[in-house]
């Protein structure tokens, strides 16, 4: 089987933002609940930094993370700790999806395209080149 | 020196211009299939979205109070799939079309309809007259680059969708 996965700094950014900011907060709260003061030093700022990056790349790894693993008969696509296989066969139709802000998916239908029964295959969070990759994902579903 | 457009070009340029928001003052269209098969006919592409737009923040406001959140959707059938397309092929299509946006609650639709050459003049007529108000038909001479749509609201919005 072919594998596929990327890591997404999009969304490895926006998982950092909120736990950088949710650990500043937390931190200036407790510290003026405890000491009155709000202690800026730049040690503490590093700390934050370290302890935002490790906590983001976590939850990045459970909840955004694609891995995409493929062969001539299946797929497999992770994304997280959510995992969905299944059979090219299985589908009917397929489609690009352009979510906006460059985030393109190849949705697979079972049977009618205006019924929300689709797979989402994150394309561009995978590197991947969607028009060639929709080439390619429609061969394997015509055999 | 004329630029020369043939059908692939052409059906990649709707794509994209499409999906980058060529005619996002109509609607926003943001999925495309390839080769969809409607009964009988297979459309090399189709394009659908809808009305309302996403935007950001106060567009995304505006749009979400102010815009009906109709389904549309763009074919492209290709004169060549069926070398002798005559009124009768034309008007099966259209029905075809105008069952599945019934079945499917599609506000309305493109018909855009392009040829490397000349369609016969019965066909042009026929377009001309047409008085869907919920089907554009573009009919697209791709060597002189001429657009000929039906006379509906719709229909005459395609030009504004088209750049070559």
């Amino acid at each position: 089987m072919k594998k596929i996965s990327k890591i997404n700094f999009g969304d490895l950014g926006k998982s950092f933002s909120i736990f950088f900011i949710f650990i500043v907060t937390l931190r200036i709260i407790t510290n003026f609940l405890f000491t009155k003061i709000i202690i800026v030093e730049w040690w503490i700022f590093g700390i934050e930094i370290i302890l935002a990056a490790i906590v983001s790349y976590l939850y990045y790894r459970l909840k955004y993370h694609p891995t995409f693993s493929y062969d001539k008969e299946s797929f497999i696509l992770e994304i997280g700790k959510e995992k969905i296989s299944s059979k090219w066969k299985d589908f009917k139709f397929i489609s690009l999806y352009y979510g906006g802000l460059g985030k393109t998916s190849l949705r697979l239908y079972t049977s009618d395209i205006y019924k929300n029964d689709y797979i989402e295959i994150p394309v561009s969070d995978l590197g991947l080149h969607p028009k060639d990759f929709r080439s390619e994902a429609l061969k394997l579903i015509s055999n | 020196m004329k630029r020369v457009i043939n059908l692939r070009n052409f059906i990649d340029n709707i794509e994209n211009q499409l999906i980058k928001g060529m005619g996002k003052w109509i609607a926003e269209f943001n999925e495309s299939f390839i080769n969809y098969s409607l009964d009988n006919f297979v459309f090399p592409l189709v394009v659908r979205g809808q009305t309302r737009s996403k935007g950001f923040l106060l567009s995304r406001f505006f749009a979400y109070f102010a815009m009906p959140n109709y389904l549309v959707s763009c074919f492209v059938y290709p004169s060549e799939i069926n070398s002798y397309l005559k009124k009768e092929n034309l008007r099966i299509l259209l029905r075809e079309i105008s069952k599945m946006m019934k079945k499917n609650n599609v506000k309305w639709s493109w018909l855009i309809i392009p040829k490397e050459g000349e369609f016969n003049q019965s066909i042009i007529k026929w377009v001309e007259k047409n008085d869907l108000s919920n089907i554009g038909i573009a009919l697209v001479n791709l060597n002189t680059k001429n657009i000929l749509t039906n006379n509906s609201v719709i229909g005459r919005k395609i030009k504004t969708i088209l750049r070559f």
